[in-house]
């Protein structure tokens, strides 16, 4: 009985150190991360983070990039058809008086080039693995203002962003 | 879990059902270690854990009229953990963050070789745990980690808590075999 009661405080103690390792080593594995759950839930409910698919991000990055394309475009596209251009205001001497005319310089040129940079493979944060494309748009518009002879030029830089999901294997 | 705290859990889901966040952040504070261990189960791994668990309660959080009686909650949400880390595990390869993960903290920073010990330590204990069946390493973790009876990681596991005990049995068996040294060393201090 006395070797049986041993065996059994030996097997006792071992059990209590091994519960004292594993409980330990969980511990420490995994305690750091309490907490990080409801913090991404909270943000998630306060609309802080909308979440996606990392494939969703790739239509709604081709999504918005084209939308936004498309928006500038049909800007531009309006603003060049119906925008005054600056009057220009021109001092004209007739007979020592001095008058003023409004004259409206023509549009002579609209260039738009678009320059498309595949920055390589990111990961988004929560999201996944996804392509960061940059694409630059350099709108330039030249006007001639025949009475005074002038060229305007304006350029306008524009930058967007776009991360495209790339599936993940 | 009693009547009482059966009342409680199923006055919490049912706000968070009816989209109470409060409700639910407090579901997340009472089950997120639980959630934790059935990951790191699955994972073998903190930080992938971690990620599925963030996860989990999302989708949980977006499925919860789904759920028809609130006081399986528990349950209901072990059963989406599971899946998300499975679904993590064959979506990720595991990143080779050992030595990352092994780094030593401050305290060890000025003794190497505690931090070497300690890495060794951790790599032992994380290989033992490794050979252990998914569902005995969950009983394991689940004890362990959040000293769960065997009812409740029967109710988690979907097996009986006589099954659970049986597997932890086993289990410390094993487990001893395997940290032998370590056993032995701690259970003499």
């Amino acid at each position: 009985l006395n070797e049986v009661d041993m065996s059994n405080r030996e097997h006792t103690t071992e059990n209590d150190a091994l519960e004292a390792l594993l409980t330990a080593h969980l511990r420490g594995e995994l305690d750091g991360l309490v907490g990080r759950a409801e913090a991404a839930f909270r943000a998630e409910a306060a609309g802080e983070l909308p979440r996606r698919r990392p494939m969703r991000l790739g239509m709604w990055g081709l999504w918005v990039a084209g939308a936004m394309a498309a928006s500038v475009g049909i800007v531009w596209g309006v603003a060049a058809r119906h925008a005054e251009p600056q009057k220009a205001i021109t001092q004209v001497v007739t007979g020592g008086a001095v008058t003023s005319a409004e004259v409206e310089p023509a549009m002579v040129g609209a260039v738009t080039q678009y320059q498309t940079i595949d920055e390589g493979a990111v990961t988004v944060e929560n999201e996944g693995p996804a392509r960061r494309v940059r694409r630059e748009v350099v709108q330039t518009v030249q006007w001639y203002d025949a009475q005074s002879g002038a060229d305007i030029e304006v350029t306008i830089p524009h930058e967007q962003v776009v991360f495209v999901g790339v599936p993940a294997f | 879990l009693d009547d009482g705290a059966d009342e409680r859990l199923a006055s919490l889901v049912t706000r968070a059902k009816r989209r109470d966040a409060a409700a639910f952040a407090a579901l997340i504070r009472r089950y997120e270690r639980t959630a934790l261990g059935i990951a790191y189960a699955h994972l073998g791994d903190a930080s992938r854990a971690g990620d599925a668990v963030q996860e989990a309660f999302l989708k949980a959080w977006q499925k919860l009229a789904d759920l028809a009686e609130p006081v399986r909650f528990a349950g209901w949400l072990g059963g989406i953990v599971r899946n998300v880390a499975i679904d993590l595990r064959r979506k990720t390869k595991p990143v080779e963050d050992r030595e990352i993960g092994s780094m030593p903290d401050g305290r060890e920073a000025s003794d190497p070789v505690a931090g070497l010990d300690r890495a060794e330590q951790r790599r032992q204990i994380d290989a033992a745990l490794g050979a252990l069946d998914e569902v005995s390493r969950s009983a394991v973790v689940l004890r362990y980690y959040e000293n769960l009876s065997s009812r409740e990681i029967g109710e988690l596991l979907g097996i009986t808590a006589a099954a659970v005990d049986m597997r932890l049995s086993r289990a410390r068996q094993q487990l001893r075999t395997m940290l032998a040294t370590m056993v032995s060393e701690d259970a003499t201090v």
